[in-house]
């Protein structure tokens, strides 16, 4: 293995540690956010529109 | 071929070891020709009998050395009875069941690896204008870490095809040398 070829793999090795470390932040920064969306929606409302709507079809 | 002319050849074909090693290849090459020439040799007879340079640098970029080459060609010469028919049925039955498609195998890998570069890249692309044309707004943090982190596997991925390409050749070559051996000289000889 040439000194090249050393230097490649160990640029390689770097930047995939440095793929899983940034995924990781990405899939949390993902979370946090989808999580606050999740937090702010009017789960009540949606479900409350939901039953009505069942209702009507009972009715 | 003469000395001068083999000698040339030959550290043309060992160019990319590095510069003591060759020195020292060459030094071994001359000194050989020299005693040849002591026993009265011409230098193409010497030449001839040290077979084609490629294939001569061929083993010393296997790490061989010069005396073991010399060796296992006299061992080579003294017990060739003519081509070898078991060699010959194990190199065809051998490549159809695992050799052929081991390689196979391997080739895909490395073209696997440079489609999921190019679909890396199309991502990036993707992602990159639609934040400059202003389509990505409330997602904006979490999607200029995804392209960092698609950048970095993009960079890993570019090493990984380099060396695979790289690696998947020179693997191919020696392969192909192994087979020719055993197609002529059968399964006994290293």
């Amino acid at each position: 293995m040439s000194k090249g070829d050393i230097k490649l793999s160990i640029t390689g090795a770097v930047a995939l540690f440095l793929a899983c470390f940034l995924g990781i932040i990405t899939l949390a920064l993902y979370g946090i956010k989808l999580g606050g969306k999740a937090v702010e929606y009017d789960w009540k409302g949606a479900f409350s529109q939901m039953t009505e709507q069942v209702q009507d079809l009972g009715d | 071929m003469n000395k001068t002319e083999y000698l040339k050849r030959l550290s043309d074909e060992l160019g990319h070891m590095p510069y003591g090693d060759v020195k020292d290849i060459i030094q071994s090459i001359e000194e050989h020709f020299d005693e040849g020439l002591g026993e009265g040799r011409s230098e193409e007879e010497i030449a001839a009998s040290l077979g084609d340079p490629k294939e001569l640098a061929n083993e010393f970029k296997d790490g061989a050395k010069f005396n073991q080459i010399m060796k296992k060609r006299k061992r080579m010469a003294d017990s060739f009875k003519g081509p070898d028919g078991r060699g010959r049925i194990f190199v065809i039955v051998f490549n159809a069941f695992v050799g052929i498609e081991c390689w196979l195998v391997l080739l895909a890998a490395v073209i696997a690896a440079f489609m999921f570069l190019a679909a890396d890249l199309g991502i990036i692309g993707v992602l990159v204008a639609s934040m400059i044309m202003g389509k990505i707004t409330e997602f904006l943090v979490p999607c200029i870490f995804l392209v960092l982190t698609l950048v970095c596997v993009a960079v890993f991925l570019v090493a990984l095809v380099i060396l695979g390409v790289k690696y998947y050749a020179k693997g191919l070559k020696s392969y192909i040398r192994w087979n020719k051996h055993v197609w002529n000289y059968g399964l006994g000889e290293d």
